[in-house]
């Protein structure tokens, strides 16, 4: 499963998988050592969301979205249920957000542990299936539910 | 005998540090022929010898994509230094070590290694095996650090026995890319060596740079491989094999550290670029550097203005008059108006010294990126930008820390809008006299439109002069680090040296011409070559209402723009600030006028001081002269329409 690097959430790592920058961009970005092959991680948002620095090696760079997301990765670990490709198998490892949200979910025997799978994922909603039942949610809620993909 | 040394390196290793180390204050700034950049020259006498260091730009690679790059590429590649010394950071060798390998691939040069800041390998328990680097590499390495001094007697004992023994150069150093890749290299050097022209050059450095498609050597191999298919992603392959390179040498010859280096760092930046600590801490410190550079140094100013002035007296005694004139009023003056910015320019770069070392600067940029993100230049402008309210000159001489050499020209001609200091006095002295209780609303509405023209001249010479020119923000957030206050004092001295040397004397000669403009022929300003200069552009600013006294005003104002108004008050023949000075003004213009004048001083040409710096700082007249035209025609167009609109809307 791969995502552009400017989705990686904070604190999140993932492996480089292709460089797709302009070419001048492209040899100074290799040459600070953003190598397909190589772990990634973003380090930190600045306080206007936008750039954002990652680690690479032992090495801080800042990159704005704009660059960043011609960069493709890999997570590794868990990632936000939002950035999840259709029909892949997740577990979910964490959920976010307030009390209330977070009831509504385990009401509904939606929590940690549970295996789903999107099924659909357009137009700001994203329609999943836990358990044999399909749910339909907004994607500000799916980026609160952290999952990690099955092999 | 007589070293040339080129140091070279990764931007943020402490390469200006160890420069300065090397140097102490026997250094040059200057430009690099042509162009924007700044080049550092320094001298050491070491054991009867003298060793020339020329400072490249920081860089990452070869790839000459940037100026900086190109800068470094060629005095690499081409350039007449005998010796290279790479500085790499010894808690991220990973970078050095790539830069390395590109500089070994492209020249036959003796290289030393250099791993600075080794008293932090040191503390985070980093064992590297020299020897071990030595021999995988054929180079030779010193351990420099410098906070503590060390390696750096050694470094100018290596230098000198790397010169004086060719026999220890004799490196051979090629790394292998792959069979796909080896073949076609092979192919492209064997076209290569038909052609005489490229006899010099190391061919299957080349080639290789070919594969990356260098778009110099692209252009100019091009005719001569057309049929060589290059595969895709060669680029990437050819990197990759140079990080698996430096990743075996890191395995090898350089253990772990033992604890993160990067843990006091990483808590600093927790609250420096906080979410929402971040950007109040920023401003804080903005506040300071303007305060510090502005009212501290103040005092300081009047006093040497103070000196300058009783001198000035003490001359004016003198006869004959026109003697006296041209001492006081014209040299003393001159060299006067030049000292009183020494304390600003000194304590600014002492702080920016500070900023800059301590790494805060790529932090600074980071937090207010996206602020300036729609304007297509980087977070490192806006401080530039903030100064230029004190004053442009050390605003303009604040873009010396930008990377991006179009950026620092866009900034550089776009601060002389941002309404200094020195305009404040000639608002005062209109507003006052026309908008009575409105004035503070009438200046205000100046610095607003200050502000607009500056955003409109940002996007206007990017769209104009660096059409379709990418301006990406990609910065290293280097480690903090505790400057030393040796490197401090160096880097205010060398910064400052540079404005005293090249744009004193502009100023200089500056103030002398408009003092003979001003005193011929007759001694008496009312009949001087400026007024009649002023008498004969007056009908041009016929439509904005402006008479030949204040057109004349306008012209003295180059020199400096508080001067506007005391030349005013010359004109008519009244004291500064006094009743009939404002009565004078008002019976010669309406307050449509006013503002439009007042939008005018805005605008228009940068001072004598300001221009000799642009000058100095682009090491090119052109971007002076640039500036003159460009801030003129938009004085020009501006003040026009304040005059046409006002109109409009009165009747």
């Amino acid at each position: 499963m791969v995502i552009k690097l400017n989705e990686l959430p904070e604190g999140s790592k993932a492996i480089i998988e292709r460089v797709e920058l302009p070419e001048g961009l492209r040899e100074r970005i290799l040459g600070m050592g953003f190598i397909p092959g190589k772990m990634v991680e973003a380090i930190k948002k600045a306080p206007l969301v936008d750039p954002t620095v990652y680690k690479v090696g032992n090495f801080r760079v800042s990159l704005r979205s704009s660059e960043a997301s011609k960069i493709y990765v890999k997570p590794i670990g868990p990632i936000p249920l939002v950035l999840c490709p259709t029909n892949v198998m997740c577990r979910i490892v964490a959920l976010n957000g307030g009390r209330r949200f977070l009831n509504n979910l385990k009401s509904v025997g939606i929590d940690v542990g549970r295996r789903i799978k999107i099924l659909n994922n357009e137009f700001g909603r994203l329609s999943m299936e836990v358990d044999g039942k399909v749910y339909t949610i907004g994607r500000g809620m799916a980026s609160k539910i952290v999952v990690e993909v099955l092999r | 005998m007589k070293v040339d040394v080129a140091i070279c390196g990764n931007p943020n290793v402490g390469k200006t540090s160890l420069f300065n180390l090397l140097t102490g204050s026997r250094q040059r700034v200057g430009n690099w022929p042509g162009v924007t950049v700044t080049k550092k020259e320094g001298y050491k006498y070491w054991k009867g010898h003298e060793i020339r260091f020329v400072d490249l730009p920081g860089t990452y690679t070869l790839g000459a994509r940037s100026l900086d790059e190109k800068i470094a590429r060629d005095a690499i590649v081409n350039g007449d230094e005998d010796i290279i010394v790479i500085i790499s950071d010894s808690l991220s060798m990973e970078r050095g070590l790539y830069l390395l390998i590109q500089v070994l691939e492209a020249t036959a040069k003796p290289v030393i290694f250099v791993i600075n800041a080794i008293d932090e390998a040191k503390r985070a328990g980093i064992v590297i095996d020299k020897l071990g680097l030595e021999r995988a590499l054929n180079v030779p390495v010193v351990f420099t650090s410098a906070l503590t001094g060390e390696g750096i007697e050694e470094l100018c004992d290596k230098i000198l026995e790397v010169y004086s023994k060719p026999s220890i150069n004799q490196r051979s150093f090629i790394l292998r890319y792959g069979v796909e890749i080896e073949e076609i290299l092979q192919k492209i050097t064997y076209r290569i060596s038909e052609q005489r022209q490229f006899s010099e050059y190391n061919l299957r450095w080349l080639a290789i740079k070919f594969l990356e498609s260098d778009p110099e050597i692209t252009k100019s191999l091009s005719n001569v491989i057309s049929d060589v298919r290059i595969p895709e992603d060669v680029q990437i392959e050819i990197s990759s094999t140079r990080y698996q390179l430096v990743s075996n040498l890191l395995r090898n010859f350089v253990s772990e550290s033992s604890y993160d280096v990067w843990s006091v760092s990483d808590a600093i930046d927790h609250v420096f670029t906080h979410k929402y600590l971040g950007i109040p801490i920023f401003l804080a410190i903005l506040y300071m550097i303007f305060k510090v550079t502005f009212e501290i140094a103040a005092p300081l100013s009047d006093l040497i203005a103070a000196f300058f002035d009783w001198l000035s007296g003490v001359f004016s005694r003198l006869s004959p008059n026109w003697l006296a004139s041209l001492l006081s009023d014209g040299i003393i003056g001159g060299v006067g108006s030049i000292l009183t910015f020494v304390p600003n320019i000194f304590i600014l770069f002492f702080m920016m010294g500070f900023l800059e070392e301590t790494g805060y600067f790529s932090r600074a940029a980071f937090v207010v990126d996206r602020l300036m993100y729609y304007l297509k230049i980087s977070g490192r402008s806006f401080i530039s930008f903030i100064l230029g309210f004190g004053c442009s000159v050390p605003a303009i001489m604040s873009t010396r820390v930008m990377e991006d050499q179009r950026e620092r020209l866009v900034t550089l001609l776009s601060i002389p809008f941002i309404s200094c200091s020195a305009r404040l006095p000639v608002y005062v002295l209109i507003a006052g006299t026309f908008f009575g209780k409105n004035a503070g609303n009438a200046i205000f509405s100046v610095y607003f439109l200050s502000i607009v023209v500056t955003v409109i001249s940002i996007l206007a010479l990017n769209k104009l002069f660096f059409k379709g020119v990418p301006s990406p923000f990609i910065v290293e957030m280097p480690r903090y680090r505790m400057p030393t206050a040796k490197n401090l004092l160096v880097y205010m001295w060398s910064n400052g040296k540079h404005f005293l040397q090249k744009a004193g004397t502009i100023i200089l000669v500056s103030t002398v011409v408009i003092w003979f403009l001003s005193y011929f022929p007759t001694g008496d300003v009312g009949n001087s070559y400026a007024a009649r200069l002023g008498k004969f552009i007056q009908p041009m600013f016929k439509v904005h209402g402006f008479d030949w006294r204040v057109t004349t005003s306008l012209i003295f104002g180059i020199s400096a723009k508080e001067v506007v108004v005391s030349s005013y008050a010359t004109l008519v023949g009244a004291e500064e600030g006094s009743p009939s000075l404002m009565n004078t003004l008002r019976s010669s213009i309406d307050s449509i006028s006013a503002f439009a004048l007042m939008v005018f001083v805005m605008a228009y040409i940068p001072c004598f001081a300001t221009l000799a710096t642009i000058k100095s700082e682009t090491g090119s007249l052109k971007y002076s002269v640039l500036s003159i035209v460009y801030t003129t025609v938009v004085a020009y167009i501006l003040s026009l329409i304040v005059v046409v609109v006002g109109k409009a809307l009165i009747t």
